[in-house]
């Protein structure tokens, strides 16, 4: 059932994301064209060269909203599919509520990664097609390339194989905060619709903002804030700084509080569609 | 054996106030049931809690002997008495649909409704009128080989014409095996297919219920006059 | 609806005051006094004085007189311990620079000692040294210093392999500052070989690197493959010297920057109550609500995970805190 609950769900959604995915791919295909003509000096007219770099910047940012727009709708369609009259659909399916909450969750995972791919593609064309020639002229791809040897540097001399153990907590931390993410917004839209039936929207936008300024507060006093400097003294000085397995357990306290935060807010939200929800 | 039984059924919404309270009954299988009463009486909050949308505040409802959850949704077809398909679907991907999720869902005879009715299975929903939507979910619950059908308000806001049509789609396509429950406040329509009635007071009292055809034979008044005495203002 | 605009009324207040407290706080925090127009700092009767120093970066410090230093209020997230050489057969002065901050403009707070015994620093010098590590950078127009002070430091052992080989070393950085022109730049590394409670020091010169790159700092000795030669440094003045700053961790020098016991306190107290007593209470819950549940999907994949997550965030505090203190 969650194959084919899946199915519909990347159907629904794709119906609309691949037009904004197709637009991010065009926008990356004229950015390249239009940066050498920007930030390149080969045209004779200035004002030419100052319109291209606009529009090529303006380009660049466009693309960034693929991600945007992919969150949109797999929340629009999170909400439509539960609170709105295709809810009575939804929920009369022989399908248990967990199994339709984890096919959102997978079509979320999803389209998160297919954007990020479609990202990746954007700016290899952009690189391709345009910044090759500028990084070759403003010697930028050399500062990268410095900025990265900075940190290879540091990790590679500290480091050594626990980088394993580091890419395995890292990797845990990465899909689990996607997970965190999108929990968190399902479980206010879900909150809203059993606080308040009229005005579900606007109490699930104000309880997001809430639980964020929640959580920002709380991460200003503690190691999620990156404050670890400040709890603990003796972590001033750079010998622990440098330590590989004070890093290791730093790493696996924040993967620690994103799956608990993540699996947390799956029961929460779990009870509220069983128990709670009343479709009216 | 009866198909839906009720016992001590509570239901309260966050007012607190009881839409429900302490509903008690069965309903034989087989048998098309109707379900009348003013508006506000609590019909479609009963219908919801049997199909599984709404949870009982208090008491437990089964179908065919299990409590209503997840595995009941496959026993129950239910009509809601609003529009519930998402309007970008086309008739033919909504069939799919139904095809996927429910395994006694009956393709050939949908498509065989859908073409006494020329209604197109390429159109998309959006593109249909009020009453051929309306149809199309009719046809699309009616064609699920249900234990259970219920059906909340089927005919209200359609045309006499497309009444007499529900109807007898309603009566020529269900199995004689199965129970349909119809809630209305359209009596007159509608008492002629009712094997069995119900009228729902405020709160969810049952003030009256038995066979169809017994009632009118004892009092010699049919059910809409009946309805209009018990709950006279 | 009237309920809903109350409701958050009240969520804008609560978030106000909440993003207040972290401003209060971290006002309480500051224990500096700032005076004068420059901006330099009083403690225990010596007067700091900020200066800018950016990685790699050219460094104008002609300007760096005492009324037109480039000052910053911010303090530095991290002190940096820097020990200067100033030879007078040299035109260049060496900082050993033990501590480093976390952004490229971090700034360092010095004693206004080095302004007696580096006068050098602002006085207009002629000519330049020659670089140390020339080949490296595209601004060797600029300036190239004399090696000559260097090689007295080293000894005639060295070692010739990758920095990599020498990963699980300690080590630190070596500037070379031209005193006329106010340039600095990273021309070297320091690695500190402790064998049987002697310290011994090898030192790397990114003159001995011929790589293609424009700018000369650690990080591509540290990743790179390629041999260098590591000197083994023969001074046994400045060896002591090194042993000394390494070790010690002086209360008289920058720590006091940080006024470490109230904040110190309070993030361990707000920490402990967040990474541990908060899990440990999940977990109990968790176990209740298994047995609660009877290990019904999706709880008993859901529930295990929560504990999963709390045991590591329990583990990774403790962890943290013991290789802390």
């Amino acid at each position: 059932m969650l194959g084919k609950l899946l199915k519909y769900d990347l159907r629904s959604v794709f119906k609309y994301w691949w037009i904004a995915a197709v637009v991010s791919l065009s926008l990356a295909v004229a950015a390249g064209l239009l940066i050498p003509m920007g930030f390149v000096e080969n045209t004779k007219y200035e004002v030419v060269q100052v319109l291209c770099a606009i529009i090529a910047v303006l380009c660049i940012v466009g693309m960034c909203l693929l991600p945007i727009v992919g969150s949109v709708l797999i929340i629009v369609r999170f909400y439509k599919h539960f609170f709105t009259d295709e809810g009575y659909l939804t929920f009369t399916l022989p399908v248990k509520k967990h199994t339709l909450l984890n096919s959102k969750l997978l079509m979320t995972f999803i389209f998160q990664l297919a954007s990020v791919l479609v990202l990746v593609l954007d700016f290899v064309i952009v690189y391709a097609l345009g910044l090759l020639e500028v990084f070759t002229e403003f010697a930028i791809w050399n500062e990268i390339k410095h900025g990265l040897d900075l940190i290879m540097g540091d990790i590679v001399m500290s480091v050594g194989n626990m980088w394993i153990l580091y890419l395995v907590e890292l990797i845990i931390i990465g899909v689990a905060s996607v997970f965190v993410s999108a929990m968190l917004i399902y479980l206010c839209i879900t909150a809203a619709s059993v606080i308040s039936k009229k005005y579900k929207v606007l109490v699930a936008i104000g309880l997001y903002y809430g639980a964020n300024s929640v959580i920002s507060f709380i991460s200003q006093f503690s190691v999620m804030g990156g404050n670890y400097w400040l709890m603990l003294p003796v972590l001033n000085t750079p010998e622990h700084v440098n330590s590989v397995w004070l890093i290791a357990a730093v790493l696996l306290l924040v993967a620690g509080v994103y799956v608990a935060v993540g699996a947390a807010m799956y029961v929460l939200e779990n009870y509220l569609l069983e128990r709670k929800l009343d479709l009216q | 054996m009866s198909i839906l039984e009720c016992k001590n059924l509570y239901k309260a919404y966050k007012s607190g106030k009881y839409v429900l309270a302490d509903m008690s009954f069965s309903v034989p299988a087989g048998k098309i049931v109707g379900l009348l009463g003013p508006n506000g009486c609590g019909k479609s909050t009963l219908i919801k809690t049997v199909a599984g949308l709404l949870m009982p505040t208090k008491g437990e409802v089964f179908v065919d002997g299990i409590p209503v959850g997840d595995e009941t949704k496959a026993l129950v077809s239910y009509l809601p008495e609003r529009t519930y398909f998402n309007s970008q679907m086309c008739v033919n991907e909504l069939v799919a649909y139904f095809k996927d999720f429910y395994k006694d869902f009956d393709e050939e005879r949908a498509y065989q409704l859908f073409a006494d009715l020329n209604i197109d299975t390429r159109a998309r929903l959006a593109t249909l009128s009020k009453g051929t939507k309306e149809k199309v979910q009719l046809i699309m619950v009616m064609s699920r080989r249900a234990k259970l059908y219920l059906l909340d308000e089927p005919i209200a806001g359609v045309d006499p014409a497309a009444r007499e049509y529900i109807l007898s789609t309603i009566v020529g396509n269900y199995d004689p095996e199965s129970t349909i429950m119809i809630t209305t406040h359209l009596i007159t329509d509608v008492e002629q297919v009712l094997d069995e009635f119900m009228f729902l007071g405020y709160g969810g009292q049952i003030l009256m219920c038995g066979g169809a055809d017994d009632v009118r034979a004892e009092t010699g008044k049919s059910l809409d006059a009946l309805f209009r005495e018990v709950f006279r203002c | 609806m009237k309920k809903i605009i109350k409701l958050m009324a009240v969520c804008f207040i609560l978030t106000a005051v909440i993003s207040l407290l972290p401003v209060a706080v971290s006002a309480a925090e500051s224990s500096c006094t700032v005076i004068g127009d420059f901006e330099s700092i009083e403690y225990n009767g010596r007067t700091y004085v900020p200066f800018e120093m950016g990685r790699g970066f050219l460094v104008d410090w002609y300007n760096t007189e005492i009324d037109n230093v480039h000052v910053k209020s911010e303090i530095a997230d991290l002190y940096s311990r820097i020990r200067v050489y100033v030879y007078d057969d040299a035109n260049y002065i060496l900082q050993v620079y033990l501590s480093w901050g976390t952004a490229s403009d971090t700034l360092y707070y010095i004693e206004d000692v080095r302004l007696e015994g580096c006068t050098a620093l602002i006085q207009t010098g002629e000519g330049a040294a020659e670089y140390l590590a020339e080949s490296l950078y595209t601004y060797d127009d600029y300036f190239s210093f004399k090696p000559a002070t260097v090689d007295n430091w080293i000894s005639g052992d060295k070692k010739i392999c990758a920095a990599r080989d020498l990963a699980g070393l300690e080590y630190t950085y070596l500037y070379a500052v031209d005193r006329g022109g106010g340039i600095m730049a990273e021309c070297g590394l320091i690695f500190r070989d402790e064998d049987g409670g002697n310290s011994r020091y090898y030192l790397l010169l990114y003159r001995d690197y011929e790589v293609d790159r424009f700018y000369a700092d650690g990080s591509f000795a540290l990743s790179s493959n390629m041999p260098a030669t590591f000197y083994l440094l023969g001074d046994d003045e400045l060896s002591a010297q090194l042993t000394e700053y390494w070790d010690t961790v002086p209360e008289d020098e920058l720590d006091w920057m940080y006024d470490s016991e109230l904040p110190n306190a309070f993030y361990l107290i707000t920490n402990g109550l967040l990474f541990v007593l908060l899990p440990l209470a999940g977990i109990v819950a968790a176990v209740i609500l298994l047995v609660k549940t009877r290990a019904r999907a999706p709880y008993n994949v859901a529930v295990p995970i929560f504990m999963a997550g709390c045991v590591a965030m329990i583990v990774g505090y403790i962890v943290m805190a013991i290789m802390s203190y």
